[in-house]
């Protein structure tokens, strides 16, 4: 059973290579992981291209990221951030920064940067950082959890090299928010890791009778002792 | 008046110093000096001047009117922060002024408005670029025409009505405000049916700082709502009746609220969460705000019990009563021990509310139950320091406030 299981992603692997053989023969290796903890998370990402073609330095890449509705990318933290030079972007709508998951939308987000030469290799990187949402609660509090699934990666050139021609396939927006839209080519890529799942601590409802009845005495108290000390210091 | 004109010349100066230094840091950091919502402001503004409505900037949340005001920000980016800094030091001015009619020495007053205008939080939510400052001096100004030795109702209610325009709170004011124009006290024992007559009865000032305060307030949001329509209702009023901020925050209804998430709340619970604020508000109404003199420490007591009991609190709206403290800080008798004790007890309850917030913010752990304890250990804490405001208050002589 086993045995034919690693057969099948081997052959899946392979399958995987030859398409990639097809786009100007360059292999992708995308890298993703996330830092910090809690509600304000970052994204590192960084993507390797090896190839023997030279005209990939003057390439530009958009990294599409679909954020679900269970997190989100602050659109003017990301202004800031393009301001500074530290992250060239741009998120395709409006972003509501104070819904809770339950009446939030999902958007995407798309991120450019350019390739430096390292060695025999291209590559890129950048880190953008992005917020989980408020989860509604469960009955037994704990953790809820929130999937990043894996990105698009789109390439475009100029001038446009022959062997990627054929293969410009993806409307995205030529600079970050431009409404003009370019064609692009989406290139598949190889990753160790095509979703990362975040978690996200919510309230427990078991709770819920506890706090009713605590919040609503201290607050009656508080009204209650106050109205004393009016009646006690100036009434009298 | 020579020294005060000093002072509010050196906060002036303070608050340049520091809306220069926003601008570099702006620059430089990562993190900018300048709030968010400034922005906001800036983006309603230009979409105002292109003939749009500024409430196509999403979470622009004021009335149009700040949006207009700002409108030169789109060529001078600091025109705002400078707005905001002249109403700052403005608050201080009448502070100063307060403190000197209700019959404070030169020296006392300047003291008074030296604690707002060199406050560090004052300086840096004005140079930040935040519109509080503004809601503050109207609020002190139309306090001043009421308490002061000829009243004012027509300018005090317009006033009133446009801070509540610009900010929805100082509409609890406007009971205090309208019961404190009373008849003056015969001194006779009247029947309680007369004297209940005579408590509400609308004289002639008060049918007046009615009538100006609505109007103003109508004529305002009316003007609003006929240029942009349903939007300019529901964001810059309904949005702040209906705030329910689920995030973790100061109130004592945090947690509450979040677990409701999804199921309407029941009447009785409605009840439970209006009625001892809306108590406390009337009470301190008919203990402090029926005469002229005890009125300013009514409206603080207000502003502290709208805060203490509001749906959201965060460190913001702390705003709302530290206008309205230094002018009564010379009609309390208390020692300076008990003033440390009460500041160690209220800000240590924001501390020790902050390390639970943090763990669940910035490290995920799930520590819900224990911001809830510790909103619950703010709450009371604060209405210890509400209480002690209330016993150590001697009110300035009512002679002096003797109706011409």
């Amino acid at each position: 059973m086993w045995k034919t299981f690693r057969l099948l992603i081997f052959i899946f692997y392979i399958n995987i290579l030859n398409v990639k053989g097809d786009e100007c023969g360059i292999s992708v290796v995308l890298t993703r992981h996330v830092g910090n903890e809690g509600f304000h998370r970052e994204l590192h990402s960084s993507v390797e291209i090896t190839t023997n073609q030279s005209f990939f330095s003057d390439c530009v890449i958009v990294q599409r990221e679909l954020m679900p509705s269970g997190l989100y990318v602050n659109p003017d933290e990301l202004a800031d951030l393009q301001r500074t030079g530290q992250v060239s972007g741009c998120v395709s709508s409006e972003v509501d920064t104070e819904a809770a998951k339950e009446t939030a939308q999902s958007h995407e987000v798309f991120i450019y940067y350019t390739l430096k030469q390292l060695g025999s290799k291209l590559t890129g990187n950048f880190v953008l950082p992005f917020h989980l949402r408020y989860h509604k609660p469960l009955p037994m509090g704990g953790e809820e959890e929130v999937v990043l699934e894996a990105p698009a990666i789109l390439l475009k050139c100029n001038p446009i090299p022959s062997c990627l021609k054929s293969k410009q396939n993806m409307l995205a927006p030529c600079i970050p928010c431009s409404p003009e839209k370019c064609k692009w080519t989406n290139i598949s890529y190889n990753t160790e890791i095509t979703s990362i799942i975040l978690k996200v601590p919510v309230g427990s409802l078991h709770q819920y009778s506890t706090v009713l009845v605590c919040t609503m005495i201290t607050t009656a108290a508080g009204s209650l002792y106050i109205i004393n000390l009016l009646l006690k210091y100036h009434w009298s | 008046m020579e020294g005060i004109q000093k002072h509010l010349f050196t906060a002036f100066t303070l608050r340049m110093i520091l809306i220069t230094y926003g601008v570099f840091h702006d620059r430089l950091f990562p993190v900018a000096y300048t709030d968010i919502d400034y922005k906001v402001f800036t983006d309603a503004a230009r979409h105002a001047w292109e003939g749009r409505s500024p409430y196509d900037r999403v979470t622009y949340r004021y009335p149009p009117l700040i949006a207009w005001l700002l409108i030169p920000n789109l060529w001078l980016a600091i025109w705002g922060k400078l707005l905001f800094s002249v109403a700052d030091v403005l608050v201080g001015w009448l502070i100063y002024k307060l403190a000197a009619r209700q019959g404070c020495t030169q020296s006392k007053a300047i003291f008074c408005a030296k604690t707002w205008l060199y406050n560090p939080i004052a300086i840096i939510i004005s140079t930040r670029g935040n519109s509080d400052a503004l809601s503050a001096a109207l609020v002190l100004s139309s306090l001043l025409f009421v308490i002061q030795n000829k009243v004012r109702p027509l300018w005090a209610g317009v006033l009133l009505g446009l801070a509540i325009h610009v900010r929805l709170y100082p509409i609890a004011f406007s009971l205090p405000m309208y019961l404190c124009m009373g008849p003056r006290p015969t001194g006779k024992k009247k029947q309680w049916q007369n004297r209940m007559f005579a408590v509400l009865w609308p004289n002639s000032s008060r049918l007046m700082i009615t009538l100006a305060c609505v109007f103003t307030l109508a004529f305002l949001t009316g003007i609003g709502w006929l240029m942009y329509g349903w939007p300019c209702l529901d964001e810059s009023i309904l949005y702040h009746l209906r705030r329910r901020d689920t995030r973790h925050n100061f109130s004592v209804y945090f947690y509450l609220l979040y677990l409701g998430v999804g199921q309407p709340l029941a009447l009785w619970q409605r009840v439970a969460m209006l009625f001892p604020q809306a108590i406390l508000l009337f009470a301190l109404s008919v203990t402090f705000g029926t005469r002229r003199n005890t009125l300013p420490f009514c409206l603080l007591t207000q502003a502290i019990v709208m805060v203490v009991y509001n749906t959201v609190v965060t460190a913001q709206y702390f705003v709302w009563f530290l206008s309205l403290l230094p002018p009564i800080i010379p009609f309390l008798d208390i020692r300076w021990k008990e003033v440390v004790r009460i500041v160690l007890v209220w800000v240590g309850a924001q501390v020790t509310w902050l390390v639970p917030a943090y763990l669940l913010e910035f490290k995920g752990s799930n520590s819900f139950l224990h911001i809830w304890f510790h909103g619950l250990a703010f709450f009371c804490a604060s209405i210890f320091a509400l209480g002690c405001l209330i016993k150590a208050y001697c009110p300035p002589d009512a002679r002096r406030f003797k109706w011409e």
